[in-house]
């Protein structure tokens, strides 16, 4: 008997030593991380690396996880506005509470934020990009310098503080496709530069489009908002 | 007792041996030799035409801001004579560019913007492309059309390759492939009469958000196709603004992958 559970005990070790591997696999299928359209043979995503992906499908679990608990807390509301209904009762809604989600991406640094509500549209379990800008911040692009992480919308650069955007100097070498359309333009040692909202930019090539990088401003411009340096009297 | 440990042990290892063959297995790409052989001489036929033109529709479905798919047109008119020189002109959409290869040296214009900018580049069309792409993060699916070892990269980055049907599409039988990567599902129509020409190539990306497909089929291809003296000249208007060319900050290198 003892040999038989021993030789139990080795195969079970051997199958779970053998396949665990491939079962991590099965857990690629993940709609949610920032992609470029690439080649079919390119085997590589532009992005993600094989870890990203197996990192961001044990997240996919957990979205999954908050999705059915924001189904189960519609439900809820349902039931409470029914039931508010037949007793001719007040509605009283219960208090929302945001819920995020962390998605991880060592490699660039990045962590990205949103709450569960985007995970879901307006119909239903409709997937939507997970991998985006909250949607309290929505209209803002999401902006990476080296290993800093900045959202960016209508000319101004923000960092998240713990959930709170907090306006920054716009950093240089920053790449957006839009900026503000009030820009001026500023032509300074041969080239052109964009000045919106107290940042100068200039245009450059960006992944097969036009994209404007952020610069340090031509020396003599009065930047709006900054002291002049005080001259002694 | 020391011999049953032995035997548990022995038959432990043999297991092991096993299953790490299935794991192997499982590994190795499945790739089916008829289809494999089309794509063969698809690829050897592409790779011996010196000066040809293709004229491309694809489309592409893009995420708006809304969440919704929304799908781009475009036309693509590549133009090359082997093994330096390329013009592709692109309209539609959301694309619109010229971009012009000449030797060493490569150019991109963007008439909306009126600008342009110049790269050095590998004066080999293959290697040229791979540059764009690994090192300013421009990819267009058209260019692997451009390689002469498309069967090669092929083989080195699917898991499986499958002869589906040969299939009468647009009046004309066609082999009808399909493949799997590590990040896309991918499908090919060559022609099964005349030239093996890839005819549509239909691409579903698999982990971009909506998964979104590209869809490109070749319209006319004309091979010995031989382009007028100076086509491959990139001459900016005299108005346009020379702009430079940037990495992507956070591609992620080639070392890194």
């Amino acid at each position: 008997m003892s040999r038989i559970r021993l030789l139990a005990v080795a195969l079970a070790a051997v199958l779970i030593l053998g396949f665990s591997e491939s079962a991590l696999g099965e857990a690629y299928v993940y709609q949610g991380q920032r992609f470029t359209y690439g080649s079919p043979f390119d085997s590589s995503p532009t992005y993600m690396s094989d870890s990203d992906m197996e990192r961001m499908a044990r997240n996919a679990e957990k979205d999954r996880e908050r999705a059915a608990s924001k189904e189960r807390m519609r439900k809820e509301s349902e039931e409470r506005r029914r039931r508010a209904r037949e007793n001719k009762e007040p509605y009283v809604p219960p208090t929302p509470v945001e819920q995020h989600l962390h998605v991880n991406i060592p490699k660039q640094n990045v962590t990205m934020d949103q709450t569960v509500d985007s995970l879901l549209a307006a119909e239903g379990n409709r997937p939507v990009p997970t991998v985006n800008v909250p949607p309290n911040r929505k209209g803002m692009k999401i902006v990476i310098v080296g290993d800093e992480f900045y959202y960016y919308g209508d000319g101004v650069f923000y960092i998240d503080n713990g959930g709170v955007l907090s306006d920054v100097p716009a950093p240089n070498n920053a790449i957006v496709f839009k900026i503000p359309q009030d820009f001026e333009t500023v032509d300074h040692q041969g080239k052109r530069l964009y000045k919106a909202k107290n940042t100068f930019y200039e245009r450059v090539m960006y992944q097969g489009g036009v994209g404007y990088m952020v610069v340090d401003g031509p020396p003599g411009v009065q930047v709006e908002g900054l002291e002049k340096e005080k001259t002694p009297e | 007792m020391k011999s049953y440990l032995v035997k548990i042990i022995v038959s432990a290892l043999v297991l092991v041996v096993m299953s790490s063959a299935v794991y192997a297995q499982e590994d190795d790409p499945q790739l089916d030799p008829k289809a494999m052989e089309v794509v063969q001489e698809m690829s050897d036929f592409m790779a011996s035409q010196e000066n040809f033109k293709l004229v491309i529709q694809d489309s592409i479905d893009t995420l708006d801001e809304e969440g919704q798919v929304i799908t781009l047109h475009h036309e693509r008119t590549l133009t090359v004579s082997r093994p330096d020189k390329v013009k592709v002109e692109v309209a539609g959409d959301s694309e619109n560019e010229v971009v012009t290869m000449n030797g060493g040296e490569l150019s991109m214009y963007l008439p909306e913007e009126n600008a342009y900018g110049t790269i050095e580049v590998p004066a080999n069309i293959g290697k040229a492309i791979d540059k764009l792409s690994a090192e300013y993060g421009v990819k267009r699916p058209a260019s692997q059309l451009l390689y002469t070892d498309i069967a090669d990269r092929l083989e080195k980055n699917v898991t499986s390759a499958r002869y589906i049907a040969e299939r009468e599409w647009n009046g004309k039988k066609h082999h009808h492939l399909a493949f799997q990567g590590k990040n896309v599902d991918w499908q090919l129509w060559v022609a099964a009469e005349g030239d093996p020409i890839p005819r549509k190539l239909s691409i579903h990306y698999l982990y971009a958000p909506s998964e979104p497909r590209y869809t490109m089929v070749i319209q006319r291809a004309y091979f010995n196709h031989q382009a007028a003296e100076g086509f491959f000249e990139f001459e900016p208007p005299a108005d346009a603004d020379k702009i430079e060319f940037k990495a992507p900050a956070n591609l992620v290198s080639e070392e890194e992958k």
